[in-house]
């Protein structure tokens, strides 16, 4: 088979169609999606809320105790930027072919 | 203040390259306004990802921000850089594959097929206000940079910016992803050359420590505004540059619904690593005890004090490239915004306009503007990021509900998309201490609070209104069906 057909074969049966009927593929395509959003979605909520759960409630704690020379709460925020740049490198890994 | 010879012919150097860009780029843009409006919807993932990344990443990442960070502490910026990671994954899923399966040129294309004809022009003139007070504090980030750096007037080196206003009426959106992907390399470039120095001096922990010693408030998690203001702040920048026409504007050029995503994707990546690095410097400045005359000059001073002239030139070209990569989106945005929209589609109620007369139009409307944000921005209004606060609360106030709920939906309507619209830019301008909310004696913990209020007014109006009233027309509803897949 010529590198260009199968290329093309290919690219038709790892993309989702973008229109047509609500075949039994076609929906079954579409909860896919779903699935994909939903976790996407949860994973990040999740995350700014691991971010902003504990600032919020231990505010005072994480002021008044020192990590690695600064304030807690300082060195939680800089691990989260860190944190942050992984998450978004894994999410955007992970679906990058969605 | 550096005024070396070398460091001006780097920025000469830039805004030479950027302005070739919009000739080279002149006759493929002016082939239609969809080449013009959306590169011909031909640009790729790693593109379109560098250009999103830069577009989002204004002046602000490399003056406002930084500058804000070492007068009011760590947190409030902290609170901002994590939600906005949040915000382009949110975007990545929930908006970008959406809005480019629907194969529209503007976002008020996407509002008016999907709420009717009057939403958008309510949208089209939302979107120019938005950007224009977005523009001016673009505008003035560019005049203080080149004025610092060449020591020249504030009032001449604002001129700068007509480098960017050429590239534009020019290249169209061809010039503006092309020079977007360019300036976020420069960005990324300056961001890891900064943070290498620092460490060089200093070590990371060194300077981080040493500042917490000198400044107790720059690592607290409060800081010197407070949580309040921290949080809010986050909040209505995660939500309002969801609702943001000039980032979402950027989803129209990608090839197909997958490259969009991806761009959004690739886009988030590259923020995240911007921002996990930039963090140094607000704490070296204090380390070094560097004094700021100008909190937005921040990263400037800096530089003055570590790097050798010309890499001082290629960080002063590199916030230059900060402002235009946003400026240049922003100034598409209300120019298709005003003839793609306004005249176009609502004043000859969409009786064809000549290709030509079309492109040119867009054109001529491009440069009144830069040319009227150059003037305005010649009385400097106030901080960057407090500017940027107030443009990201009107754009989530009034688009953000009629936008999410548009796509996600079906039961929205037109009367319930114009009630939303309304009531929560209503609900800003009332409470927004930089608006009204400081005649009418509001008094809120937290400026950005007027935006979050406007949110909730904005989702309320939306859903008692559409429900109250009649269905979603057939028109409404295949758009609808087409954004998901199945029309």
């Amino acid at each position: 088979m010529p590198l260009g057909a199968l290329r093309e074969e290919r690219s038709g049966n790892d993309r989702p169609p973008r229109t047509g009927s609500r075949s039994a593929i076609g929906r079954d395509l579409e909860l896919k999606g779903a699935r994909t959003e939903t976790v996407v979605l949860a994973s990040t909520a999740a995350a700014l809320l691991i971010f902003g759960i504990p600032l919020l409630l231990f505010q005072k704690t994480l002021d008044e105790n020192m990590a690695f020379g600064i304030p807690a709460g300082g060195f939680f925020m800089i691990i989260f930027h860190i944190f942050m740049f992984v998450f978004a490198l894994a999410i955007g890994l992970i679906f990058w072919g969605r | 203040m550096p005024k070396d010879l070398s460091a001006s012919l780097m920025i000469a150097a830039y805004l030479a390259v950027v302005v070739l860009f919009g000739w080279f780029t002149r006759k493929r843009a002016g082939k239609s306004e969809e080449d013009y409006l959306a590169a011909g919807r031909s640009i790729g993932a790693l593109t379109g990802g560098f250009a999103f990344a830069s577009t989002y990443s204004s002046a602000s990442a490399f003056m406002g921000s930084l500058g804000a960070i070492a007068i009011l502490g760590f947190s409030f910026a902290a609170w901002v850089n994590v939600f906005v990671i949040g915000m382009m994954v949110f975007m990545a899923h929930l908006i970008a594959p959406h809005l480019r399966r629907t194969g529209l040129l503007t976002i008020p294309d996407f509002y008016s097929h999907r709420y009717g004809n009057t939403f958008r022009v309510i949208s089209a003139a939302i979107t120019t206000i938005i950007m224009w007070v977005y523009l001016v504090a673009q505008v003035k980030a560019m005049g203080l940079i080149v004025s610092d750096v060449l020591g020249i007037d504030y009032g001449i080196g604002i001129w700068v910016a007509l480098a960017f206003i050429i590239y534009v009426v020019l290249g169209g959106m061809y010039a503006t992803i092309l020079t977007s992907a360019l300036q976020e390399v420069m960005m990324l470039a300056t961001a890891f050359l900064v943070a290498g120095a620092i460490f060089l001096k200093m070590g990371w922990g060194g300077s981080v420590v040493a500042a917490s010693a000198a400044a107790p408030y720059l690592f607290s998690v409060s800081g010197k505004p407070g949580t309040v203001f921290g949080w809010s702040f986050g909040l209505i920048v995660l939500l309002g540059s969801l609702a943001m026409p000039h980032l979402t504007m950027r989803v129209y050029s990608s090839a197909d619904e997958g490259v969009a995503r991806r761009t959004v994707a690739l886009g988030a990546i590259l923020t995240a690593a911007l921002y996990a690095v930039m963090f140094a410097v607000p704490a070296a400045v204090i380390a070094l005890g560097i004094k700021l005359v100008d909190p937005d000059l921040a990263l400037m001073n800096l530089a003055g004090r570590l790097l050798p002239a010309p890499l001082i030139g290629f960080v002063a070209a590199s916030i230059l490239a900060a402002a235009m990569s946003t400026t240049d989106a922003q100034l598409m945005t209300a120019g298709s915004a005003i003839v793609h929209d306004i005249y176009s589609k609502a004043v000859r109620r969409g009786s064809a306009i000549p290709l030509e007369r079309a492109v040119l139009l867009n054109r001529i409307v491009m440069l009144l503007l830069g040319l009227a944000a150059i003037l305005v921005a010649m009385n400097p209004p106030g901080l960057i990021v407090l500017i940027m606060g107030l443009a990201m609360a009107i754009a989530a106030g009034s688009l953000l509900v009629p936008l999410l709920g548009g796509i996600w939906w079906k039961r929205a309507n037109e009367p319930g998309g114009v009630a939303a619209a309304l009531a929560g830019l209503a609900t800003v301008l009332a409470l927004h201490p930089m608006v009204l909310g400081g005649a009418l004696g509001v008094r809120l913990p937290s400026p950005h609070l007027a935006g979050l209020y406007g949110v909730a007014a904005s989702a309320l109006l939306y859903i008692l209104v559409s429900l109250a009233t009649r269905p979603p027309s057939e028109d409404e509803v295949r758009l609808f069906e087409k954004m998901h897949g199945r029309a």
